[in-house]
């Protein structure tokens, strides 16, 4: 702790007014002092004595007070000058008019004037001597008699001046002991403050310095931890995709690449339980990665990849894909959102990755009745809502249910199976867009999860197919991909203007030259008269059915070689690749993955 | 035209062989880094790389080595490992693209065509 340097401050303070009081009494005293003793020279007695010594007290006085001495001292001198001429004027030159003569020589230098006391010897030699050639004239008398006088005045000036300067040389060396000492003092006082200061701030320092090592070691051991938390997790997820890929891998390619098979297909007995097979493993796969995000979202890594989102189209995949969870339930799955809800701002994965974390929620805790995913614009965000009308959470833990590994009960625990970590990602993924995500439930009624999105704003509708989205399990690094394909052109048949937008956006940035059309009529003609390089065909169509647009698109010479990838709403389709389809792109897709399957496509069609 | 893979999990070396064999292109497969180096003079257009190879980081090494020899062949890792850090490892070892295990038939299809455009 620094302490401020101590302030050495001399006061001086005068009392003027008292001073001037005495002064003035002193004047008054010496007046009557020498009244007194001008009529006392007349008398030559003893009583003569008494005065000088009140002077000289007088005098004392008046040095304490160290006012107007000249003028006082003057007084004084010339007075007590009265003395000698009259001994010297009688003749009785003695011992006792020397002293008297001396007298207010001392007086003077008593008071440190020596004008006065210079000028007091000097007149009163003068007058001395005038005096005695006056009275005696030019005898031995006037030369004896001042001699003593003369030599008096002269010891007692020189003493005055010695010990002048001697005071001087005192004061000045008591002035600069005083102030040297006062430095010394003052030196010292901040010497040992320093070394206080010093002291305080090694002290600190050590204790800072062994605070940074505690830091170190406590951040070594973080790092330790956190990386081999990390290592644990690479591994972990590592071991278990693994066999995984047997799994995932093979069953895909029995279901959907018979050509890998010798062109035998999978007998339609065994399909429906590969297919089990297949979801069962895409269900462990979703687990895993379930546990990376978490471990991800709480390291602070995980990023979105926000652009804006068609969400009819998004809910509407995610109904779809619901499909698969209700196994044998007799539940309704209900989509309750108008077509016309503007692009939100959003990272489609991860919004289609809460929605599914909702869905298989509310399916999995509802028996009867049905499931409803919902949306509605409110201002410049979408409310989204899923509702069921299920066993409901009691109030007691309704918050409970978004921590990790939480359920309803222990019970609901053992009955429902699962981790509980979806409702924890699904709160932090939302949480990440800005928003909250909300629950409102009764007992065996049901209940309802909401949260909101924004809508993405005009500048960010504008840069729509800036990045391409990540894959989930493709990460290509090649950033000028689009020089593979220059100018081709792509026909989009697709009758959902927000997915039509999408495609055709997607494709123009990535090079193409676009042509579109919502009508398989008008995708038919365009066709065989532009003979795009390929054709991103959508199977639900208003006039003709995708499959038949298809099939006249096979069966015309002109357009049966172009590739023709199919954009649908469900799962793929094992008669596309029978039917002549060169892609299949699942909706809700990602720019990254249409973008891919017509890549693909084309590149398919060249060998 | 000929792809090397690079694999020591004989069950994913089998996936894709069926997948690629199907698809009229040859598989080149070699369980080991030795067997991949001496796979290289048979100038594949393609290679596939397991990442983990037994105990090691063997594809990352083998990635590296191959980059440094000024060899562009297209460069793909096919791996279960999956967290942002071994994706970006890959990049920084000279790999095109990475495949994370547990991927579908389709997703490998994806990932061959992009790098197969000029095939006949």
């Amino acid at each position: 702790m620094m302490q401020s340097p101590p302030t050495y401050q001399i006061e001086v303070d005068f009392e003027e007014d008292r001073l001037d009081r005495l002064r003035l009494l002193l004047y008054l005293t010496m007046m009557l002092s020498a009244l007194f003793y001008g009529t006392s020279l007349l008398e030559v007695n003893g009583g003569i004595w008494l005065w000088p010594v009140i002077f000289v007290v007088a005098v004392l006085l008046l040095a304490l007070i160290q006012r107007h001495l000249t003028i006082s001292a003057w007084i004084f001198t010339l007075t007590m000058m009265a003395v000698p001429i009259y001994y010297l004027s009688t003749g009785e030159l003695n011992i006792r008019a020397t002293i008297l003569v001396l007298l207010p020589v001392i007086a003077a230098s008593l008071v440190h004037e020596r004008d006065a006391v210079l000028w007091t010897g000097i007149i009163t030699l003068i007058v001395c001597t005038f005096v005695a050639i006056f009275r005696f004239g030019l005898t031995e008398t006037w030369l004896m008699m001042p001699l003593p006088i003369l030599i008096c005045i002269f010891l007692i000036v020189s003493i005055y001046w010695m010990q002048q300067s001697l005071l001087d040389l005192v004061h000045w060396s008591t002035d600069v002991q005083q102030k040297d000492t006062r430095r010394a003092e003052l030196f010292y006082a901040q010497k040992e403050q320093l070394e206080d200061a010093l002291l305080q701030l090694k002290f600190a320092n050590d204790k800072l310095e062994r605070l940074n090592d505690d830091l170190d070691a406590a951040q070594r051991v973080a790092e330790n931890a956190s990386r081999a938390k990390s290592i644990f997790l690479s591994n972990m997820s590592h071991e278990l995709r693994t066999p995984l890929n047997v799994i995932i891998g093979y069953t895909s390619s029995m279901l959907n690449m018979p050509q890998m098979f010798d062109n035998r297909r999978l007998p339609s007995a065994y399909r429906p339980y590969i297919q089990l097979v297949e979801e069962s493993g895409h269900y462990l796969l979703g687990l895993i990665n379930d546990v990376l995000d978490l471990s991800k979202i709480e390291a602070g890594k995980l990023e979105l990849h926000c652009s804006p989102m068609a969400l009819p189209d998004l809910m509407r995949g995610v109904l779809t894909t619901s499909i698969a969870l209700l196994k044998d339930k007799k539940l309704s799955l209900l989509p309750d959102f108008p077509d016309d809800i503007p692009f939100v701002w959003g990272d489609p994965m991860r919004v289609r990755q809460i929605l599914l974390n909702l869905m298989s929620n509310a399916v999995k805790f509802t028996e009867t009745g049905s499931v409803t995913l919902a949306a509605r614009v409110e201002g410049d965000h979408v409310h989204i809502a899923v509702r069921d009308t299920g066993i409901g959470i009691p109030e007691s833990v309704l918050e409970s249910i978004f921590d990790r590994f939480q359920q309803a009960s222990s019970d609901t625990d053992r009955r429902y199976g699962g981790t509980g970590l979806g409702l924890d990602i699904s709160r932090r993924l939302v949480n990440m867009h800005g928003g909250e995500l909300r629950v409102e439930s009764v007992v065996n009624q049901g209940s309802v999860f909401t949260f909101t999105l924004p809508l993405a704003t005009e500048a960010q509708t504008r840069d729509v197919f800036g990045p391409a989205l990540a894959d989930a399990s493709i990460t290509i690094f090649d950033e000028n991909e689009e020089e593979l394909l220059q100018a081709q052109t792509a026909l989009v048949v697709e009758d959902e203007t927000a997915n039509r937008k999408l495609a055709c956006g997607v494709l123009e940035s990535a090079g193409f030259i676009v042509i579109e059309t919502h009508e398989g009529a008008e995708a038919l003609e365009l066709a065989s008269g532009l003979i795009p390089d390929v054709i991103l065909l959508d199977l639900s169509l208003p006039d003709i059915d995708g499959w038949e647009v298809l099939r006249r698109l096979r069966a015309q010479p002109e357009t049966q070689a172009i590739p023709v990838v199919l954009f649908s709403g469900y799962p793929w389709d094992s008669q596309a690749g029978a039917a002549g389809a060169a892609g299949y792109i699942e909706k809700p897709a990602t720019s990254d993955e249409i973008l891919q399957g017509v890549k693909a496509a084309l590149a398919l069609n060249v060998h | 035209m000929k792809i090397l893979y690079l694999e020591d999990d004989p069950n994913d070396a089998q996936l894709v062989n069926l997948y690629v064999s199907a698809s009229k292109h040859q598989l080149i497969q070699a369980q080991t880094l030795e067997e991949a180096w001496n796979s290289i003079e048979q100038q594949p257009e393609l290679i596939l790389v397991d990442v983990i190879l037994g105990a090691t980081r063997g594809g990352v090494e083998f990635a590296r080595r191959l980059r440094e020899r000024g060899d562009m062949t297209p460069l793909i890792a096919v791996t279960a490992l999956a967290t942002p850090a071994d994706v970006q490892e890959c990049r920084s070892a000279g790999f095109d693209a990475v495949l994370t295990k547990p991927f579908t038939i389709s997703q490998l299809a994806q990932t061959l065509a992009r790098y197969l455009p000029d095939s006949t």
